[in-house]
């Protein structure tokens, strides 16, 4: 048995965007983040886009802010590594986005495989200033999302929150 | 069809719609028109189509063209299929295809050449009648009054030849680089406040 109630955090974490007034999400499909886009895909006021690049993706939300709605972008954190330019772009240009990321936080992470993924998704949030909080045990996670939404929109920068592959995976197949 | 007759073209049927483009020489014929304050240049390489895209889902209201050169568009190709599935009918996506990569000495072939460019996007699933390949003036401007009319998304390959008028006079001398009128920021900000309903954003 996981240590996290997974299945609390995945509702959190949906509740989150909610409260935040996500209407769109946008994501590349992963394992561990499957519990949140499913929720998402399976919630009317969201409308899910599936892309094929999680750069493509973060672009697109960029597009989503110049029209003024708010979005989250959904990945492996691995997509962040593949996103140095479009999000250097955003940043610039002041039309940023939000990222829920698995991985990317270090605790917890069972597989080398993971290695790249994290030292990519890290790497490029620290070469850009772009702030990150990663998802814990005992936060209220809702309100992690809601008020990383408040920073994207007040302060006009990205945001990423990474998830750890046991917040939201049963211990057997993080 | 040289670029400058290509994007004169685009202008021309433009309307209010928004304007993203990729890198290279097509701003700055843009930019010679009068500038509507929804015009985005010189975006990254293979996301002015997708950021594009995004403009269209959130504003579905409003007209948005992506230009982009082919060498752009073949880098960023699997944006052609996010499109076709989503299907958003505010999107035109509009390729110049002069069949090289448009930097260094422009001698450099993209792999794919400009016929095929309609091909890639029937392969990305767009549907066949909304897809379409110009060599000539005549059928382009027809796409782009299609486009500006009836409900798409639409997809345009215009075959230029690989010289184009943007950068040399017509003696062969060598125009001066033109400054862009906005920087990205104030693009951006523009962009973002006319979508937003207020169209006096004007630089």
């Amino acid at each position: 048995m996981s240590a996290v109630d997974v299945v609390a955090v995945a509702d959190g974490l949906h509740d989150g965007l909610v409260a935040g007034e996500v209407g769109h999400c946008i994501y590349v499909p992963d394992l561990v983040m499957l519990p949140v886009t499913s929720r998402c895909e399976a919630d009317p006021s969201i409308r899910t886009i599936v892309c094929a690049r999680e750069d493509e993706g973060m672009a697109i939300a960029a597009g989503l802010f110049l029209a003024g709605k708010r979005s989250v972008i959904i990945m492996e954190a691995s997509g962040i590594g593949y996103s140095g330019l479009i999000l250097a772009r955003a940043q610039m240009q002041r039309t940023p986005v939000f990222i829920m990321a698995s991985h990317g936080g270090l605790l917890g992470e069972v597989f080398d495989f993971h290695g790249a993924t994290n030292a990519a998704g890290r790497g490029v949030l620290a070469g850009l200033n772009i702030p990150h909080y990663v998802l814990r045990p005992n936060d209220d996670w809702s309100d992690v999302v809601r008020l990383a939404l408040q920073t994207v929109h007040g302060q006009r920068s990205s945001f990423a929150v990474f998830v750890p592959p046991y917040m939201l995976l049963d211990t057997e197949r993080v | 069809m040289n670029r400058g007759e290509i994007v004169r073209a685009i202008i021309e049927f433009r309307n209010d719609a928004v304007l993203i483009m990729g890198p290279g020489k097509s701003a700055r014929i843009v930019w010679e028109a009068p500038l509507h304050p929804a015009t985005m240049h010189s975006m990254e390489l293979a996301y002015a189509s997708p950021m594009a895209f995004g403009v269209a889902l959130g504003a579905p209201n409003q007209r948005v063209i992506s230009l982009e050169g082919d060498g752009s568009m073949f880098a960023g190709t699997q944006s052609l299929g996010t499109i076709a599935r989503y299907a958003p009918a505010n999107l035109t996506v509009i390729v110049i295809a002069n069949g090289v990569w448009g930097t260094g000495d422009a001698s450099i072939p993209v792999t794919l050449q400009p016929a095929k460019y309609a091909d890639l996007a029937l392969a990305c699933g767009w549907e066949p009648h909304r897809v379409t390949f110009a060599t000539e003036l005549g059928p382009l401007r027809e796409a782009l009054r299609r486009s500006a009319t009836a409900p798409g998304p639409w997809f345009i390959a215009a075959a230029s030849v690989s010289d184009d008028d943007s950068s040399v006079n017509a003696d062969g001398s060598l125009r001066p680089r033109p400054t862009p009128p906005t920087d990205l920021i104030e693009a951006a900000d523009a962009t973002r406040r006319y979508l937003l309903g207020n169209r006096k954003a004007q630089f």
